[in-house]
Protein backbone atom coordinates (compact mmCIF):
# COMPACT_ATOMS: atom_id res chain seq x y z
CA UNK A 1 0.00 0.00 0.00
CA UNK A 2 1.14 3.53 -1.03
CA UNK A 3 1.41 5.37 2.22
CA UNK A 4 2.01 9.52 1.35
CA UNK A 5 3.28 9.94 4.87
CA UNK A 6 6.46 8.17 3.66
CA UNK A 7 7.12 10.69 0.64
CA UNK A 8 9.78 12.78 1.58
CA UNK A 9 9.42 16.57 3.02
CA UNK A 10 10.97 17.82 -0.19
CA UNK A 11 11.20 16.38 -3.15
CA UNK A 12 14.77 15.10 -4.13
CA UNK A 13 13.73 14.93 -7.74
CA UNK A 14 12.07 18.23 -8.04
CA UNK A 15 14.02 19.12 -11.04
CA UNK A 16 13.27 22.43 -12.26
CA UNK A 17 14.82 24.75 -9.74
CA UNK A 18 18.19 23.33 -11.09
CA UNK A 19 17.79 21.47 -14.09
CA UNK A 20 15.79 24.68 -15.38
CA UNK A 21 17.85 27.22 -13.93
CA UNK A 22 14.15 28.72 -12.11
CA UNK A 23 14.80 29.54 -8.67
CA UNK A 24 12.06 30.82 -6.03
CA UNK A 25 12.42 34.30 -7.63
CA UNK A 26 9.48 36.59 -6.58
CA UNK A 27 7.85 37.82 -9.43
CA UNK A 28 5.61 39.51 -7.54
CA UNK A 29 5.92 43.31 -7.17
CA UNK A 30 4.67 45.89 -5.03
CA UNK A 31 4.12 49.69 -4.93
CA UNK A 32 7.26 51.56 -3.48
CA UNK A 33 7.38 52.06 0.70
CA UNK A 34 4.23 49.74 0.35
CA UNK A 35 4.88 47.72 3.14
CA UNK A 36 5.90 50.94 5.33
CA UNK A 37 2.20 52.35 4.61
CA UNK A 38 0.45 49.12 4.71
CA UNK A 39 0.11 48.93 9.00
CA UNK A 40 -0.98 52.33 8.98
CA UNK A 41 -3.82 51.92 6.52
CA UNK A 42 -5.19 48.48 8.51
CA UNK A 43 -4.72 50.61 11.87
CA UNK A 44 -7.13 53.66 10.61
CA UNK A 45 -9.23 51.45 9.48
CA UNK A 46 -9.44 49.57 12.30
CA UNK A 47 -9.97 52.67 14.53
CA UNK A 48 -12.83 53.40 11.76
CA UNK A 49 -14.73 50.38 12.66
CA UNK A 50 -14.45 50.60 16.39
CA UNK A 51 -15.59 54.25 15.80
CA UNK A 52 -18.66 52.95 13.95
CA UNK A 53 -19.08 49.94 16.39
CA UNK A 54 -19.16 52.42 19.40
CA UNK A 55 -20.42 55.29 17.81
CA UNK A 56 -23.75 55.13 17.64
CA UNK A 57 -25.17 52.92 20.89
CA UNK A 58 -22.03 53.35 22.93
CA UNK A 59 -22.74 56.34 24.59
CA UNK A 60 -25.90 55.19 25.51
CA UNK A 61 -25.49 51.47 25.58
CA UNK A 62 -22.20 49.38 26.61
CA UNK A 63 -22.35 46.20 24.92
CA UNK A 64 -23.19 43.93 27.85
CA UNK A 65 -26.30 46.46 28.32
CA UNK A 66 -27.28 45.97 24.73
CA UNK A 67 -26.96 42.02 25.59
CA UNK A 68 -28.67 42.48 28.39
CA UNK A 69 -31.82 44.28 26.33
CA UNK A 70 -31.75 42.23 23.72
CA UNK A 71 -32.29 39.00 26.07
CA UNK A 72 -35.10 41.27 27.25
CA UNK A 73 -36.62 41.57 23.93
CA UNK A 74 -36.44 38.02 22.87
CA UNK A 75 -37.73 37.15 26.35
CA UNK A 76 -40.78 38.83 25.83
CA UNK A 77 -41.65 38.27 22.42
CA UNK A 78 -41.07 34.71 23.39
CA UNK A 79 -43.42 35.15 26.37
CA UNK A 80 -45.99 36.66 23.99
CA UNK A 81 -45.92 34.18 21.62
CA UNK A 82 -46.59 31.64 24.24
CA UNK A 83 -49.67 33.51 25.76
CA UNK A 84 -51.46 33.72 22.47
CA UNK A 85 -50.48 30.20 21.61
CA UNK A 86 -51.77 28.64 25.02
CA UNK A 87 -54.71 31.00 24.51
CA UNK A 88 -55.82 29.86 21.27
CA UNK A 89 -55.34 26.37 22.72
CA UNK A 90 -57.89 26.94 25.77
CA UNK A 91 -60.21 28.51 23.34
CA UNK A 92 -59.67 25.35 21.14
CA UNK A 93 -60.42 23.14 24.37
CA UNK A 94 -63.20 24.94 25.50
CA UNK A 95 -65.29 25.28 22.57
CA UNK A 96 -64.91 21.34 22.10
CA UNK A 97 -66.25 20.33 25.68
CA UNK A 98 -69.68 18.73 25.92
CA UNK A 99 -72.40 19.60 28.10
CA UNK A 100 -71.07 16.89 30.59
CA UNK A 101 -67.94 17.98 30.99
CA UNK A 102 -69.22 21.72 31.09
CA UNK A 103 -71.27 20.05 34.22
CA UNK A 104 -67.99 18.41 35.88
CA UNK A 105 -66.29 21.23 36.20
CA UNK A 106 -66.32 24.46 38.13
CA UNK A 107 -67.12 26.49 35.38
CA UNK A 108 -70.70 25.68 35.74
CA UNK A 109 -70.57 29.06 38.38
CA UNK A 110 -70.03 31.04 35.43
CA UNK A 111 -72.63 29.83 32.75
CA UNK A 112 -75.59 31.06 32.05
CA UNK A 113 -78.72 29.09 33.67
CA UNK A 114 -80.81 28.83 30.42
CA UNK A 115 -77.23 26.75 29.16
CA UNK A 116 -77.56 24.87 31.91
CA UNK A 117 -81.08 23.65 31.27
CA UNK A 118 -80.57 22.70 28.02
CA UNK A 119 -77.37 20.73 29.13
CA UNK A 120 -79.46 18.72 31.27
CA UNK A 121 -82.19 18.27 29.13
CA UNK A 122 -79.64 17.44 26.47
CA UNK A 123 -77.84 14.82 28.76
CA UNK A 124 -81.37 13.43 29.57
CA UNK A 125 -80.86 14.65 33.30
CA UNK A 126 -83.84 14.85 35.61
CA UNK A 127 -84.78 18.50 36.14
CA UNK A 128 -85.56 19.10 39.54
CA UNK A 129 -85.68 22.62 39.40
CA UNK A 130 -89.11 22.61 37.34
CA UNK A 131 -90.38 20.25 39.47
CA UNK A 132 -89.57 22.44 42.58
CA UNK A 133 -91.12 25.02 41.09
CA UNK A 134 -94.23 23.50 40.69
CA UNK A 135 -94.46 22.32 44.35
CA UNK A 136 -93.87 25.73 45.47
CA UNK A 137 -95.94 28.05 42.92
CA UNK A 138 -99.70 26.13 42.62
CA UNK A 139 -101.07 29.32 42.89
CA UNK A 140 -98.83 30.54 39.44
CA UNK A 141 -99.97 27.09 37.34
CA UNK A 142 -103.50 27.60 38.42
CA UNK A 143 -103.43 31.32 37.09
CA UNK A 144 -101.56 29.95 34.03
CA UNK A 145 -103.69 26.86 33.05
CA UNK A 146 -107.13 29.65 33.84
CA UNK A 147 -105.62 32.31 31.52
CA UNK A 148 -106.55 34.78 33.90
CA UNK A 149 -105.17 38.40 33.69
CA UNK A 150 -103.18 39.29 36.81
CA UNK A 151 -104.26 42.68 36.01
CA UNK A 152 -107.29 42.43 37.12
CA UNK A 153 -106.60 40.15 40.51
CA UNK A 154 -104.59 43.28 41.55
CA UNK A 155 -106.78 45.97 40.71
CA UNK A 156 -109.63 44.13 42.60
CA UNK A 157 -107.61 43.80 45.88
CA UNK B 1 13.43 48.19 19.85
CA UNK B 2 12.63 45.21 21.73
CA UNK B 3 12.14 41.83 19.93
CA UNK B 4 9.17 40.32 21.01
CA UNK B 5 8.26 36.77 20.46
CA UNK B 6 4.78 35.91 19.36
CA UNK B 7 3.48 34.75 22.59
CA UNK B 8 5.01 37.68 24.28
CA UNK B 9 3.33 39.95 21.61
CA UNK B 10 0.12 38.47 22.15
CA UNK B 11 0.52 39.18 25.79
CA UNK B 12 1.08 42.36 25.30
CA UNK B 13 -2.00 42.76 22.90
CA UNK B 14 -4.78 41.12 25.81
CA UNK B 15 -3.03 42.79 28.88
CA UNK B 16 -0.86 45.84 27.68
CA UNK B 17 -1.88 49.21 28.24
CA UNK B 18 -1.62 49.66 23.98
CA UNK B 19 -3.00 46.86 22.35
CA UNK B 20 -2.61 48.77 18.96
CA UNK B 21 1.19 49.30 19.66
CA UNK B 22 1.61 45.47 19.76
CA UNK B 23 -0.83 44.88 16.72
CA UNK B 24 1.02 46.99 14.81
CA UNK B 25 4.23 44.71 15.53
CA UNK B 26 2.37 42.10 14.95
CA UNK B 27 1.33 43.01 11.56
CA UNK B 28 5.00 44.31 10.99
CA UNK B 29 5.75 40.90 11.55
CA UNK B 30 3.59 39.06 9.42
CA UNK B 31 2.94 41.36 6.59
CA UNK B 32 5.13 40.72 4.08
CA UNK B 33 4.34 36.79 4.25
CA UNK B 34 0.57 37.08 4.43
CA UNK B 35 0.51 39.24 1.36
CA UNK B 36 2.76 37.45 -0.91
CA UNK B 37 0.89 34.18 -0.03
CA UNK B 38 -2.40 35.94 -0.84
CA UNK B 39 -0.67 37.59 -3.75
CA UNK B 40 -0.02 34.10 -5.31
CA UNK B 41 -3.35 32.98 -5.18
CA UNK B 42 -5.29 36.50 -6.82
CA UNK B 43 -2.43 37.95 -8.51
CA UNK B 44 -3.25 41.03 -8.87
CA UNK B 45 -2.00 43.51 -6.22
CA UNK B 46 -4.98 45.78 -5.66
CA UNK B 47 -6.84 42.65 -5.02
CA UNK B 48 -4.51 41.14 -2.55
CA UNK B 49 -4.41 44.54 -1.24
CA UNK B 50 -7.63 44.67 -0.15
CA UNK B 51 -7.53 41.03 1.07
CA UNK B 52 -4.78 41.94 3.23
CA UNK B 53 -6.26 44.47 4.84
CA UNK B 54 -9.35 42.75 5.50
CA UNK B 55 -7.30 39.97 7.28
CA UNK B 56 -5.60 41.57 9.94
CA UNK B 57 -8.98 43.44 10.68
CA UNK B 58 -10.54 40.16 10.80
CA UNK B 59 -7.03 39.11 12.89
CA UNK B 60 -7.79 41.95 15.16
CA UNK B 61 -10.94 41.38 15.79
CA UNK B 62 -10.38 37.64 16.69
CA UNK B 63 -7.32 37.55 18.58
CA UNK B 64 -8.53 38.22 21.84
CA UNK B 65 -10.12 34.64 21.38
CA UNK B 66 -7.39 33.23 19.62
CA UNK B 67 -6.20 29.88 21.87
CA UNK B 68 -2.69 29.18 20.57
CA UNK B 69 -3.49 25.46 19.29
CA UNK B 70 -1.63 26.66 16.75
CA UNK B 71 1.02 28.97 15.81
CA UNK B 72 -0.02 32.60 15.36
CA UNK B 73 1.15 33.09 11.74
CA UNK B 74 -0.29 29.82 10.61
CA UNK B 75 -3.51 30.96 11.78
CA UNK B 76 -3.01 34.84 10.04
CA UNK B 77 -2.12 32.36 6.86
CA UNK B 78 -5.32 30.23 7.44
CA UNK B 79 -7.15 33.48 7.78
CA UNK B 80 -5.55 34.81 4.57
CA UNK B 81 -6.06 31.80 2.54
CA UNK B 82 -10.17 31.80 3.93
CA UNK B 83 -10.25 35.11 2.73
CA UNK B 84 -8.42 34.75 -1.21
CA UNK B 85 -10.61 31.41 -1.49
CA UNK B 86 -14.05 33.53 -0.68
CA UNK B 87 -12.70 36.23 -2.98
CA UNK B 88 -12.18 33.92 -6.05
CA UNK B 89 -15.89 32.13 -4.97
CA UNK B 90 -17.27 35.12 -4.82
CA UNK B 91 -15.47 36.47 -8.56
CA UNK B 92 -16.39 33.16 -10.54
CA UNK B 93 -20.20 33.67 -9.09
CA UNK B 94 -20.09 37.57 -9.48
CA UNK B 95 -19.65 37.39 -13.59
CA UNK B 96 -20.40 33.51 -14.02
CA UNK B 97 -17.45 32.05 -14.35
CA UNK B 98 -16.37 28.80 -14.21
CA UNK B 99 -13.05 27.68 -12.23
CA UNK B 100 -11.48 27.63 -15.69
CA UNK B 101 -12.02 31.07 -16.87
CA UNK B 102 -10.73 32.47 -13.83
CA UNK B 103 -7.87 30.76 -13.77
CA UNK B 104 -7.38 32.11 -16.85
CA UNK B 105 -8.13 35.33 -15.95
CA UNK B 106 -5.30 35.01 -13.65
CA UNK B 107 -3.31 34.17 -16.82
CA UNK B 108 -3.90 37.25 -18.59
CA UNK B 109 -3.38 39.39 -15.50
CA UNK B 110 0.12 37.76 -14.90
CA UNK B 111 1.10 38.54 -18.44
CA UNK B 112 -0.21 42.14 -18.43
CA UNK B 113 0.07 43.60 -14.56
CA UNK B 114 3.20 46.08 -14.43
CA UNK B 115 3.27 44.80 -10.48
CA UNK B 116 4.96 41.19 -12.07
CA UNK B 117 7.77 40.87 -13.56
CA UNK B 118 10.83 38.45 -13.96
CA UNK B 119 12.09 36.53 -17.12
CA UNK B 120 10.36 34.24 -19.13
CA UNK B 121 11.07 31.56 -17.82
CA UNK B 122 9.94 32.41 -13.79
CA UNK B 123 6.54 33.73 -15.87
CA UNK B 124 6.29 29.96 -17.54
CA UNK B 125 6.40 28.18 -14.10
CA UNK B 126 3.84 30.75 -12.87
CA UNK B 127 1.81 30.11 -15.71
CA UNK B 128 2.10 26.18 -14.82
CA UNK B 129 0.87 26.95 -11.37
CA UNK B 130 -1.75 28.26 -12.61
CA UNK B 131 -3.09 25.29 -13.93
CA UNK B 132 -3.31 23.12 -11.10
CA UNK B 133 -6.37 22.59 -9.14
CA UNK B 134 -6.86 25.40 -6.62
CA UNK B 135 -5.66 23.00 -3.39
CA UNK B 136 -2.50 21.54 -5.52
CA UNK B 137 -1.53 25.28 -6.36
CA UNK B 138 -1.90 26.26 -2.50
CA UNK B 139 -0.47 23.27 -1.14
CA UNK B 140 2.10 24.32 -3.93
CA UNK B 141 2.86 27.68 -2.94
CA UNK B 142 3.09 27.47 0.64
CA UNK B 143 5.81 24.44 0.11
CA UNK B 144 8.00 25.88 -2.31
CA UNK B 145 8.14 29.17 -2.21
CA UNK B 146 7.19 30.16 2.00
CA UNK B 147 8.98 26.65 2.65
CA UNK B 148 6.60 25.32 5.37
CA UNK B 149 6.38 22.23 7.28
CA UNK B 150 3.91 19.91 6.27
CA UNK B 151 2.16 19.93 9.56
CA UNK B 152 2.31 23.78 9.27
CA UNK B 153 0.24 23.24 6.27
CA UNK B 154 -2.15 21.06 7.69
CA UNK B 155 -3.01 23.53 10.42
CA UNK B 156 -3.51 25.90 7.99
CA UNK B 157 -5.33 23.47 5.52
CA UNK B 158 -6.62 21.21 7.45
CA UNK B 159 -5.98 18.38 5.60
CA UNK B 160 -3.76 15.52 6.32
CA UNK B 161 -0.07 15.74 6.32
CA UNK B 162 -0.10 12.45 4.09
CA UNK B 163 -2.64 14.02 1.57
CA UNK B 164 -0.61 17.44 1.43
CA UNK B 165 2.80 15.48 0.81
CA UNK B 166 0.89 13.72 -2.23
CA UNK B 167 -0.62 17.10 -3.34
CA UNK B 168 2.48 18.42 -3.57
CA UNK B 169 4.22 15.36 -5.50
CA UNK B 170 1.55 15.35 -8.07
CA UNK B 171 1.63 19.31 -8.30
CA UNK B 172 5.16 18.78 -9.02
CA UNK B 173 4.88 16.82 -11.59
CA UNK B 174 2.11 18.70 -13.44
CA UNK B 175 4.78 21.47 -13.42
CA UNK B 176 7.61 19.42 -14.63
CA UNK B 177 5.18 18.36 -17.37
CA UNK B 178 4.13 22.09 -18.44
CA UNK B 179 7.42 23.41 -17.97
CA UNK B 180 8.74 20.40 -20.80
CA UNK B 181 6.10 21.02 -22.96
CA UNK B 182 5.89 24.94 -23.35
Amino acid sequence: MNNNNDLPEQDPDFGFTGKSGLGKQNVFKTPDAYFDKLPLEISDKIQARKSVDQGVLAPVFSRMQLVAFALVVIAVISGSVFYLYQNKEENKSESTLSYQDLINTDIVTEMDENMLLDAYAEEGIATNVNQNEKETSPMEDYLIENHTDITLIINEL
Amino acid sequence: MTEYSDSELLKLFREGDNPNYAFNLLMRRYQQKVYYHIRRIVIDHDDANDIVQNTFIKAWSALANFREDSQLFTWLYRIATNESLSFLKKKRTAFFLPLVNVEKKLTDKLESDYLVSGDEIQLKLQKAILTLPQKQRLVFNMKYYDEMKYEEMSQVLGTSVGALKASYHHAVKKIENYVKEH
